[in-house]
């Protein structure tokens, strides 16, 4: 490599040094390092950088602007019906499918089912659940205990869920047919999960055994389960093989 | 849409997407309404993208493609092929002296760069992005942003010492500019 050839890659290398790392920078940084002309160079050409670069920073958006887009983006939402929209349709399979297999349900007739939250649930990540931008550190603990445990998520011990201990961490809340349900994401293998959990009592009663409870649309993928207290929908986008290898 | 995470969105990118915006467009009027329109996509199509180390580089690119779409209905063009070939650094502007500039003189200069030039050096200079994201927001080959922000820096290095002088720079043709 000579120095034009250095010149020409180095042009492209960040001035707060975080590309330091990235491997197509090695050869042309070493050459700098043992060359004191390109060294020079560098050295000056990373300071404009960081001139120039200090001074965009400092070109501030109007004060407005902040406000005007969320005030814009809640109207850009679409507003059809939900149960036109295809994902109602994954979401009416999953009933379905729940219902013919837990058998032991009983639902009362004005406590919502588990097979009710399930099909919310997937409604739910396949059309409101924003991306995993910006997630609260304040469930790291959560999600690292349910990405890590290497029992089944629905055994016992396998996940253990308090949920005033999230309603006071401002965990992600919705509601079904007006009971309260939580929503945590968390990965496995890479895979995204998202769990639905809510009060026991605020559901019809019954049992679910979530290893023969695996509904699925497409990608779209749910099981149900219930513990003494909770009970829970597990959904991903990740497919049914997906789900079956944490349950 | 989940509120809470599209409020951190915003708050974590709109200020760099109106800088390059701004860069672009080269007006804070047609800035900010880039920069709405990149979210307002976002609110509609955009939360369906789960990987949120994608989120920026999406958000980058739909803003460029949005900035692409409406120049081409205005009918404005740009050919690298016109600009005058300068390759030859020129007399080092001074570190100091650009440290000193007040930011709109230095945002001033950058927009005197030929848009084919000022789109890599932006994305560069905002310094969230690698020049691999970079090739992919402005769909072009790695070398090309390297040589396109090699170039860069000595157009924009020319405009800030003319500004420093507090004069003009002469302009590249701007008859036939094409990207």
């Amino acid at each position: 490599m000579n120095n034009q050839e250095a010149k020409f890659i180095l042009g492209a290398y960040r001035p707060d040094g975080r590309d330091a790392g990235d491997p197509a920078f090695t050869e042309a940084l070493a050459h700098a390092e043992r060359d004191p002309e390109l060294r020079a160079w560098f050295e000056q050409q990373r300071k404009f950088d960081a001139s120039v670069s200090a001074k965009l920073q400092d070109v501030a958006p109007p004060p407005e602007l902040r406000a005007a887009i969320l005030a814009g983006a809640r109207a850009s939402q679409p507003r059809r019906q939900w149960w036109m929209k295809p994902a109602w349709l994954a979401a009416a399979a999953a009933v379905t499918v729940l219902a013919a297999v837990s058998v032991t349900l009983h639902p009362s007739p004005d406590a919502p089912t588990v097979a009710q939250l399930t099909a919310f649930a997937m409604k739910d990540l396949a059309e409101a659940h924003d991306g995993h931008v910006g997630y609260p550190p304040e469930f790291a603990g959560l999600q690292a205990q349910l990405a890590s445990v290497k029992l089944p998520l629905t055994g016992p011990g396998g996940v253990a869920i308090d949920l005033e201990e999230l309603r006071r961490k401002s965990c992600r809340t919705v509601t079904v047919a007006g009971r309260e349900v939580f929503e945590i994401c968390f990965q496995r293998d890479g895979t995204w999960f998202h769990l639905y959990a809510a009060r026991r009592s605020d559901f019809a009663p019954g049992a679910v055994d979530a290893k023969s409870l695996i509904a699925s649309t497409g990608d779209y993928a749910a099981t149900a389960w219930a513990d003494s207290k909770n009970v829970y929908a597990l959904v991903t986008h990740a497919g049914k093989e997906a789900l079956r290898r944490v349950i | 849409m989940h509120d809470e995470g599209f409020s951190t969105l915003v708050e974590t990118y709109y200020a760099a997407l109106y800088r390059f915006a701004l860069s672009l467009a080269k007006n804070s009027a047609d800035a900010s309404d880039l920069t709405q329109q990149t979210f307002f996509i976002w609110a509609t199509k955009g939360q369906a993208l789960r990987d949120a180390a994608k989120a920026k580089t999406w958000l980058f690119t739909t803003l460029y493609r949005e900035f692409l779409r409406v120049r081409r209905r205005s009918g404005r063009v740009t050919a690298i092929e016109d600009l005058a070939p300068n390759e030859q650094d020129p007399p080092d502007t001074d570190v100091d002296v650009v440290s000193r500039m007040d930011a709109q003189l230095v945002m001033d200069a950058l927009q005197e760069v030929a848009l084919v030039f000022r789109e890599p050096l932006t994305l560069f200079y905002l310094q969230d992005l690698s020049y691999t994201e970079i090739a992919e927001i402005l769909s072009v080959p790695i070398g090309t942003v390297m040589s396109r922000l090699s170039r860069g820096k000595v157009h924009l290095r020319a405009r800030l010492a003319e500004k420093a002088r507090g004069g003009n720079v002469i302009d590249f043709p701007k008859s036939s500019i094409r990207t």
